[in-house]
């Protein structure tokens, strides 16, 4: 199954050679990364971790840009470190390695984001790791990182009682509840409400022998 | 509680869970397990859901955990009630037990816009670092945290 690059952050871009062969340069990197950050050649890529599709393949052709469109999503976001061959004329143009490395953290932001739009999310942290040292403070990038990092687990002492009786008043009294949010404590009935707020509004104030057990029926 | 092949801990706490939410109109068994968002100070029932690529979290819910006036990541999911747009969000969540030790997650979740359906355990950002079993007998969800 291909990745497809379906958020069309690349299609709002203006077509250029340079930035076509930026995307292949960058996928050549990624791909012979010579610290297998993704282990991989796109091509053929077998994920064997959490991503349930295999023989992913990256079609570079899919990320040619075509025409461009005005007010994309990287100009109304990434103005900081917008390339210079995308921003309007008469900016000033960075200095040529800047500019290279800037486009370098576009293409690999792109590309993360676009993996995880389509739900590849173990290949989206990994593109990500491509990313140097120097570049990974940017805020959209942290945020990125921040979103895709893998979940934090501690065990804690906190327990909940055995809610049988609650579940039963669920599958008794459900159809005469739609909608609803409502409390449950030892399969009793605490409140009901239209919203949670108004539900807890009602709920905190009562002393019940435990914490009650908040469920909106479908 | 659970012990790996080679005897090591598999599961640190169990928690009976609901296999038949009120919405007969579907017909169809699923697994409801508690957790605690943090900062609503009560259980919720979360489908137990492999398939979905993240967590959701109903924007109510979310609305009481204060997440809704944090910065997320911008995110269209592709849901059977269609595309819904909202934000992936970092925050805590408990999976709470009846038996032996609850797990707490720094997870990542999508807190939808707007949102008809349920809480969701999705694998990605949350269940991924979870070990979990079903006693389907029982009605009784092992689970523990993965390394």
């Amino acid at each position: 199954m291909d990745i497809q690059l379906n958020n069309n952050v690349f299609d709002q871009m203006a077509a250029g050679r340079d930035y076509t062969r930026q995307v292949g340069v960058l996928a050549a990197r990624i791909a012979h990364d010579p610290h297998q950050s993704f282990g991989m050649s796109w091509a053929g890529y077998q994920t064997g971790n959490g991503d349930r599709t295999k023989n992913v393949t990256l079609a570079l052709a899919s990320v040619h840009p075509i025409a461009a469109s005005g007010g994309s999503f990287i100009e109304s976001q990434c103005k900081e470190w917008l390339p210079a061959s995308k921003q309007r004329a008469g900016q000033k143009k960075p200095s040529a390695a800047p500019g290279v490395a800037a486009e370098n953290m576009e293409i690999t932001y792109r590309v993360a984001v676009s993996l995880m739009e389509s739900e590849q999310i173990t290949l989206a942290r990994k593109a990500l790791t491509a990313l140097p040292v120097g570049q990974l403070g940017d805020p959209m990038v942290v945020r990125l990182r921040n979103m895709l990092a893998i979940p934090i687990t501690k065990t804690s002492q906190k327990r909940d009682i055995d809610r049988t009786l609650d579940y039963q008043w669920i599958r008794d009294h459900a159809q005469d509840y739609r909608g609803q949010w409502v409390a449950l404590d030892n399969g009793k009935l605490l409140g009901a409400a239209t919203s949670l707020r108004e539900l807890l509004d009602r709920v905190k104030p009562l002393r019940s022998e435990h914490r009650p057990l908040l469920h909106q029926i479908s | 509680m659970l012990k790996t092949l080679d005897g090591a801990d598999f599961a640190t706490g169990r928690a009976r869970f609901l296999d038949e939410d009120a919405n007969a109109l579907e017909g169809t068994a699923k697994i409801f397990v508690k957790i605690e968002p943090s900062n609503l100070g009560f259980p919720v029932l979360a489908q137990l859901d492999t398939g979905s690529a993240w967590s959701i979290l109903k924007p109510e819910i979310a609305e009481e955990m204060q997440l809704m006036n944090e910065e997320g990541e911008p995110k269209r999911l592709s849901t059977r009630f269609g595309n819904i747009d909202g934000q992936l969000k970092r925050t805590n969540i408990t999976i709470l037990a009846d038996d032996g030790d609850s797990i707490e997650l720094e997870a990542t979740v999508f807190i939808p816009t707007e949102w008809t359906g349920g809480n969701f355990l999705g694998y990605g950002g949350l269940l991924e670092r979870v070990r979990f079993a079903v006693d389907p007998q029982e009605n009784l969800f092992y689970f523990g945290p993965s390394a």
